[in-house]
């Protein structure tokens, strides 16, 4: 019995390490002093002690903007996607109507286009719609892509709820809208929230329309921060890594605390209420 | 909110039992259209734009002076060697990611269903590539493979093993990248298949099991069955992003060296921004979403066979 | 009773809906604004990637923004884009009729941008009595001044004398010479012997530094009839010189710029070919002290290059007048006094002393003022506006002679007869 667990325990252990050890070399070194950087000499240990020295040095980077604009992004990216989707999901899941197929398959298109392949045109129509250097053009472009991804989830989760529950409050008055937001919504919680740590991630981790679209210095959001340390002169590689590191915590700590909901929220059946 | 643990009946994929309201009237017209306006907006219509743009000669530095070009855009695209490079890039990068992705994912997820001590933990770490985000990876990984000083040819150092070109060499580089992308994806099917699993009747494992069945056969008649419509969404889903995929490669390699990462999304932004020729990225992102379009018509069809071989 | 809480809910609802929708309405129209009114006070916006430099960024700005104080209806804003995509950025953002008011981009980007049409003349009277030095010749396009010299970055040789001397290695003054003293530092040092851009994803950045490598081989890129000629004896030589460096195990292959530039201000590195811009940079708030930073000429035949940025003031500002007020003021005395406390020892538009106490302290500023006597642009004479162009084949030929180990002859073949299919001769 013991035995048949090594191998096991050994399998847990690769994963593991294979997952882990990136963000742990992030924080390694984030904390390491530049001279041992470059001389093949960085700790393997966290230097705990340069905390201070590296919080310092990332207090010259605009981090604090960067992250709030970040998380602006994120949650106009969450709230849009979020709204309409529901709608969206409730007219797939509870009509039968001309064109479903039509409207299946154009939300099952935007996950194949290249955001690339939007960067030109939509340039030019945020410039007739005064939306350039708007971080609510990023927005809008970044619910483009999360919005069918709501979509599916919540249509998929709202397919389990029982059609009766609906009716029966359909028999009191209760209007088309009302049941969505009063019965439906309630009970395929699970689901919203998997959709909206969906949506939140994508709007934090957005990149290419954010460098495309933003020009003013003051409406980046911490990917594009980031993004300039690249390829730019004399920024301490500590600070750079210290400030990645301060971007990937939040998302980490998000991931962690909602990891439960989303398995459960992707499994469509999953409403107990 | 009490969703701690998944009822059996309903796997992601299954097709939902038909209870839904038959017509509406205009009732679901209005519910659909105003995200199908925001798409068309935002998405279709400047999809619509770039694809006539791939037919015309237009360029960066004068973006609305193009003129109608007919397929010529296409034909300078299918007689180079570019475009089948790319291709090869694309699809080789692509299959690789499904299959070491989904793979992994699916190790991953079958080594933690069962509870154990310090589960939540482990499938918190086994998270951080998904978590983390792709300009904050890049930037890891980047001071992870340098070659000089980086850990991992520091690592191989200690046993004696001679410093890996890890994003300069045409052989290594698509490995390189293809590791990075597996450790971001991974985390996301082991996600998703660990509820999948949840779903797989205890009783038909145990039956199995009081059969004699080894862990093995267990897996592959009881499990790998239940699971499959979830492998088979999430593979595709793997395949139709993977497509899509571009931060990682550009910030790593910039589709070098030798253009040996570089995809059709990569070459097509290097048309469209060093080159400058918006028609001829608007050739490229075409053929992309071709190829995106045709994985997903296989998955539809796949689909539909396994419905009917279920209702049969 | 039921009812009207749905109703509520469902009005609830919809307001945030469309709350929402209003508000990206708002502050789209509110953030377009770039500039100010016609006749009320003016903002420029100046672009440029080394605003995002740690160490010269704040410094050049504040040199900038000494001009509002003798302007107070002006006020300059920037736009920072990193270096890596400046040119496709200015790019988009000029062909589709936005961008800056004022560009200050590198001389290949500023010849595209006029031969595109989209720089206006600069007035007369901003170079009025200014003397201008040879900065100035490349700004002129067709006989029109489209530009002012923001700085000169000339290239040389510098090393880190304290390796050099432990390793008791010479001053190299070829090739050879460079990578018997690169491996000496190496093997006594442990440091790394010698940096320098070699990667195709920094395109305009290694284009630029391998013009040293041509020039000081002799290549010319064009022949006495101003014909294109990639595929000569000269440039195969240039390939060749690189490759031997690239294959001597004294580089760390696949570090860019700045990781070599940060090795380099870490004491890590012997010696390396960059230009003043960029040695300041080492010079400055790394282990390696500023005094321990020396510099030679590079270890070639012939004079190499020299990087060269200038301003332009875009078709699409609607503050033209103003954008040549801050011209005129940068060329003025106090403007070039002002730059030039923030430039090290990068030539201006003119000829302004390096301040004699930066002299003093950086051993290695000297050799640079006098390589710039020589020095050459980086693009091609009668191809300034496609040398990007021109230059991507031939440095992908030379990636192919570094990573697969191709022939530089036959490279150099099928970069001809790629640069020949482009026409522009």
């Amino acid at each position: 019995m013991k035995l048949t667990k090594v191998p096991w325990l050994v399998l847990v252990a690769v994963l593991v390490v294979a997952a882990g050890f990136p963000v742990y070399w992030m924080a390694t070194t984030a904390l390491s002093p530049s001279a041992d950087l470059f001389s093949g000499t960085q700790s393997l240990w966290p230097q705990v002690q340069n905390t201070g020295g590296l919080i310092g040095s990332i207090g010259d980077i605009p981090i604090l903007r960067w992250i709030g604009n970040s998380v602006f992004i994120a949650v106009g990216t969450t709230v849009l996607s979020l709204l309409l989707g529901a709608i969206g999901g409730y007219a797939l899941s509870r009509y039968r109507f001309r064109g479903k197929g039509l409207v299946n398959f154009l939300l099952f298109m935007t996950q194949v286009l290249p955001e690339a392949l939007l960067v030109v045109p939509l340039y030019a129509m945020f410039i007739s719609l005064g939306l350039l250097n708007s971080m609510w053009g990023i927005v809008l472009a970044n619910v483009g892509f999360a919005l069918p991804v709501s979509t599916f989830i919540l249509k998929s989760a709202m397919d389990s709820v029982p059609k009766e529950l609906e009716e029966s409050a359909t028999v009191d008055g209760c209007p088309r809208f009302g049941s969505l937001t009063m019965i439906v919504l309630p009970l395929i919680a699970p689901s919203i929230a998997a959709a909206a740590v969906i949506a939140f991630f994508a709007g934090w981790n957005e990149f290419l329309f954010a460098s495309t679209f933003l020009s003013d210095q003051s409406k980046w959001p911490i990917s594009v921060g980031l993004a300039s340390f690249i390829g730019q002169y004399d920024t301490p590689l500590a600070s750079v890594m210290g400030s990645a590191l301060v971007f990937s915590v939040p998302a980490v700590v998000f991931f962690l605390l909602v990891q439960r909901k989303i398995v459960s929220g992707l499994t469509a059946g999953a409403v107990k209420g | 909110m009490t969703t701690t643990v998944a009822p059996p009946q309903a796997p992601a994929t299954r097709r939902p039992p038909r209870r839904r309201h038959r017509g509406g009237g205009a009732v679901p017209y209005l519910f659909i259209f105003p995200p199908l306006a925001f798409l068309t907006v935002f998405m279709f219509g400047p999809l619509v734009q770039q694809v006539w743009i791939s037919f015309t000669n237009t360029r960066l530095l004068n973006p609305t002076g193009g003129r109608f070009v007919g397929l010529e855009n296409y034909v300078r695209l299918f007689t180079g060697d570019a475009l089948i490079h790319s291709l090869w890039v694309t699809v080789s990068y692509t299959a690789g990611t499904v299959v070491f992705g989904v793979g992994i994912g699916l190790v991953a997820a079958l080594a933690i269903t069962r509870p154990f001590r310090g589960r939540a933990v482990v499938r918190g770490v086994l998270l951080f590539g998904w978590a983390v985000p792709n300009v904050a990876a890049s930037l890891i990984w980047l001071w992870m493979f340098n070659e000089n000083s980086g850990i991992l040819n520091r690592v191989l150092s200690w046993f004696g093993v001679d410093a890996v070109p890890w994003l300069t060499s045409t052989t290594w580089a698509p490995v390189s990248i293809l590791l990075v992308t597996v450790w971001q994806v991974a985390p996301f099917v082991m996600l998703v298949l660990l509820a999948a699993l949840q779903s797989v009747p205890e009783e038909v494992r145990e039956a199995a099991r009081v059969d004699g069945a080894d862990a093995l056969s267990v897996y592959r008649v009881v499990t790998l069955p239940h699971i499959m419509p979830t492998l088979r969404l999430v593979s595709v889903l793997m395949a139709v992003w993977t497509i899509r995929r571009f931060e990682i490669i550009y910030l790593l390699t910039g589709g070098g060296p030798l253009d040996s990462t570089s995809t059709l999304v990569v070459s097509l932004r290097q048309t469209a921004f060093e080159d400058r020729d918006l028609g001829g990225a608007g050739a490229y992102g075409v053929v992309g979403l071709v190829l995106a379009l045709v994985i997903a018509a296989v998955q539809l069809v796949l689909e539909r066979r396994a419905q009917k071989g279920s209702d049969a | 009773m039921t009812t009207r809480r749905h109703a509520l809910r469902t009005f609830g609802a919809v307001a945030l809906g469309t709350g929402v929708l209003g508000t990206v309405g708002a502050c789209g129209s509110g953030s377009d604004a770039s500039g100010g009114t016609a006749d009320g006070p003016v903002t420029l916006v100046l672009s440029n990637s080394q605003w995002l430099d740690a160490l010269r960024g704040e410094k050049l700005w504040a040199a900038v923004k000494k001009f509002e104080d003798s302007h107070p209806d002006i006020t300059l804003e920037q736009e920072a884009i990193a270096s890596a995509d400046y040119t496709s950025k200015i790019t988009t953002e000029m062909g589709a009729g936005q961008g800056p008011d004022i560009v200050i981009a590198q001389e290949a980007l500023f010849y595209q941008l006029a031969d595109a049409g989209l720089l206006v003349e600069v007035d007369d009277e901003v170079t009025d009595g200014v003397e201008l030095n040879t900065t100035a010749d490349n700004g002129v396009l067709d006989d029109v001044r489209y530009g002012i010299a923001w700085q000169r970055a000339v290239y040389a040789m510098i090393y880190d004398k304290t390796l050099v001397d432990r390793a008791g290695a010479a001053v190299p003054t070829t090739v050879e010479e460079l990578i018997a003293s690169a491996q000496g530092v190496q093997a006594a040092t442990g440091a790394v012997g010698f940096t320098g851009r070699h990667l195709i994803a920094d395109f305009s950045g290694w284009m630029m530094d391998f013009q040293n490598w041509a020039y000081g081989h002799g290549v010319e890129w064009v022949d006495a009839d101003g014909e294109l000629t990639i595929d000569t004896p000269e440039a195969a030589a240039a390939f060749a010189a690189f490759k031997s460096v690239y294959d001597a195990a004294v580089m760390p292959i696949g570090d860019d710029m700045p990781t070599q530039r940060n090795r380099f201000k870490e004491g890590q590195v012997g010696f390396s070919i960059d230009n003043s811009g960029g040695t300041l940079n080492i010079g400055n708030g790394g282990a390696l002290q500023a005094a321990e930073l020396y510099s030679a000429p590079l270890p070639f035949q012939n004079p190499g290059a020299h990087q060269q940025i200038y301003l332009g003031i875009s078709t699409h500002s609607e503050h033209a007048a103003a954008a040549n007020t801050f011209l005129t003021w940068l060329l003025s005395e106090e403007g070039q006094q002002s730059l030039r406390l923030a430039s090290g020892p990068d030539a201006l538009a003119t000829d302004v002393p390096v301040d004699p106490d930066f002299a003093a302290a950086n051993p290695w500023a000297p050799t640079f003022a006098d390589l710039a006597a020589n020095s050459r642009s980086t693009l091609i004479p009668g191809y300034e506006a496609s040398t990007d162009q021109i230059m991507r084949p031939v440095m992908e030929a030379l990636e192919r002679v570094l990573v697969s180990g191709a022939d530089p002859a036959t490279e150099l073949a099928v970069a001809q007869s790629e640069v020949d299919a482009l026409n522009l001769s």
